[in-house]
């Protein structure tokens, strides 16, 4: 089968996602994501997350307290977590659906505390990332939150730089070893607004790059 | 845009994403054909110039970036990357009728059902290739033998002797030219000769294996080259460090070429299992290689599987109305067929 070596490393991926993952992101994903869990996530709240792949934000917001209804495209990531949340004891709090965004249609409206994702928008073509915009405020209920972080590209050139000479090598680094990859975010927070959120809190980190982004659809309109 | 095309062509092993969406090819309307995608770039540039003149709807789904194949058989462009096409498109609104086709080599990814039931279209599997598209609509969506199956033939081999070769090239030409630029004209003439000798000729050229029929033009080629020099210049190792590098050289070209060229098992994969590995971290496992089995006993003479398989190993039914095999051999185990038995009678070991 043409170019066989390739397509074998490819369905092997998901296993190697999470150390990808924290060597492209110099541990930072894992960082980013107990902040997410902490700052956002109260004992009794229903959470979604868009895009769970391995499981580890999840994991973190069932400890927190929230029940999680965790959804992927990706049944290979899925099977990672599961193993994951078994180990971790929380498979009473999770529950996992294989699914892309589309989805998301077939959840109630109002019912969910918040809505969190990482490092997802970033794989979604344009189309989708307004399709999981325009559903996550609908499931959310008033005054509910979303919490997302994502790459994202710096706002200054002399700061674009100096993150491609760091970034690039990391990434041709971790696409060698594990073919994990991820893209920037752009405009992301326009979404949002056209999606009737209004923006907390977007702060950016590490040279920029790395964008955290924290909306609430308003109590009453 | 050449520059665009350029790169996407020489490093197309890199995924390249197009935009996804719903694309009017022509002036489709609500009784037009609707044709599924991934998005690899370079597939959608090759499937824009294949459709023009028709009048129809291109949807392209989201396999982040990787061609139709890779991403079918890497889990990656699967029935649900085609359920988010299909409903985040809002493609109920653009069309009356309920159903789309896909391209066939997505078939190891690919459960019709599943995209049936999330949607409400029955999907089918169209031609391999895009260009067989025109024809197969007018046949009322009837496929020839042809349209089934994957070319291994000059097209084929001039892509992949181009791309899959580049990167190859590179890593040794880039350092050639930046520190010993009177060695670069010397590699890049070797290089490229015998890539394309082995391409051209694989098929004519003795030995089982890719690597052992590398080994034997390399081996012929320094005979030559050494016995030249012998004869002009009195010193057979004249030149040693070309003679060594045409080993290298083709050895680096013939990597994975009976995979890549004439669609038998890749030689890495087959010297693992000689050396008795069961599995190589995530990279191999040895699952995936063997040919495909039949359990006769659950086959129910659908013909879905002979429908699918690109290479012709499925032949017709048998008295006891199975299906039989025409030319297992030529299996590659892809998985599209087993994916697509509804039996399960069908499976690579
Ligand atoms: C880079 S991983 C991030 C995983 C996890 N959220 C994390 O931060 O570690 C991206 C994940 O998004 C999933 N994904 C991509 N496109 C999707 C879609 N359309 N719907 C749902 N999940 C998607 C992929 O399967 C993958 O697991
Ligand atoms: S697809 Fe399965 S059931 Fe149908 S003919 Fe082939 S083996 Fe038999
Ligand atoms: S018989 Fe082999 S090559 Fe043909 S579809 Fe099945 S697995 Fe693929």
């Amino acid at each position: 089968m043409s170019s066989y070596v390739y397509m074998k490393i490819l369905e092997s991926q998901p296993e190697r996602y999470d150390r990808g993952i924290a060597l492209m992101s110099l541990g930072g994903a894992d960082r980013c994501k107990k902040k997410l869990v902490h700052e956002n996530v109260r004992p009794g709240f229903k959470v979604l997350e868009i895009g769970c792949g391995t499981g580890t934000m999840a994991i973190l917001a069932a400890l927190a307290g929230a029940e999680v209804l965790g959804f992927d495209v990706s049944d290979a990531m899925l099977e990672v977590a599961r193993g994951k949340i078994d180990d971790s004891g929380m498979s009473g709090r999770i529950r996992l659906e294989e699914t892309g965004v589309s989805g998301m249609d077939k959840l109630a409206d109002d019912s969910f505390d918040l809505v969190m994702s990482t490092l997802v928008f970033s794989e979604l073509s344009h189309d989708e990332r307004v399709y999981a915009l325009r559903h996550a405020y609908r499931v959310l209920r008033p005054g509910g939150r979303l919490a997302i972080a994502d790459e994202a590209r710096p706002e200054t050139l002399a700061r674009r730089l100096a993150h491609s000479a760091i970034r690039i090598p990391l990434l041709i680094a971790t696409f060698v070893l594990t073919q994990t990859t991820t893209r920037a975010v752009d405009g992301l927070s326009d979404l949002v607004l056209e999606a009737r959120f209004r923006i907390e809190s977007e702060e950016r980190s590490s040279l920029d790059s790395f964008l955290y982004l924290v909306a609430r659809k308003e109590e009453k309109e | 845009m050449v520059l665009d095309w350029l790169v996407a062509y020489l490093f197309r092993w890199l995924p390249r994403s197009a935009p996804t969406g719903l694309f009017a090819i022509g002036n489709p309307d609500e009784n037009s054909p609707v044709i599924v995608t991934a998005n690899f770039s370079l597939t959608i540039r090759r499937l824009r110039r294949a459709l023009q003149g028709q009048n129809l709807w291109l949807l392209v789904a989201n396999s982040q970036g990787i061609n139709v194949w890779c991403a079918a058989d890497g889990g990656i462009f699967t029935d649900n990357r085609v359920v988010d096409a299909i409903k985040v498109s809002g493609l109920v609104d653009r069309v009356k009728h309920r159903q789309v086709i896909l391209p066939a080599l997505s078939a190891p990814g690919i459960d019709l059902e599943a995209i049936r039931r999330e949607t409400g279209f029955r999907a089918r599997f169209g031609p391999v290739y895009g260009k067989d598209i025109p024809a197969y609509l007018e046949g009322r969506k009837k496929k020839t033998e042809a349209m089934r199956r994957f070319e291994f033939g000059l097209e084929h081999r001039l892509d992949m002797f181009v791309s899959m070769n580049f990167p190859i090239y590179l890593l040794v030409a880039a350092p050639l030219a930046l520190f010993w630029p009177q060695y670069f004209v010397g590699y890049t003439i070797l290089f490229w000769s015998a890539v394309a000798f082995l391409y051209l000729f694989l098929d004519q050229i003795p030995g089982k294996t890719g690597w052992g029929q590398a080994f034997w033009c390399a081996t012929l080629l320094v005979l030559l080259w050494a016995g030249m020099d012998w004869l002009l210049r009195g010193d057979p190792f004249l030149h040693w460090g070309w003679l060594l590098a045409s080993f290298g050289i083709f050895f680096a070209a013939a990597f994975d070429i009976a995979g890549v060229v004439s669609a038998r098992r890749a030689d890495p994969e087959l010297l693992m299992q000689r050396l008795g590995f069961k599995s190589f971290g995530s990279l191999y496992n040895d699952k995936q290689l063997g040919l495909i089995g039949l359990d006769r006993d659950k086959c129910n003479g659908c013909r879905a599987c002979s429908d699918i398989c690109p290479v012709g190993v499925y032949g017709e039914l048998d008295q006891d109305k199975k299906i039989a095999f025409r030319n297992r051999n030529a299996c590659f185990a892809c998985g599209a067929c087993a994916k697509q038995c509804g039996q399960g009678a069908l499976s690579v070991a």
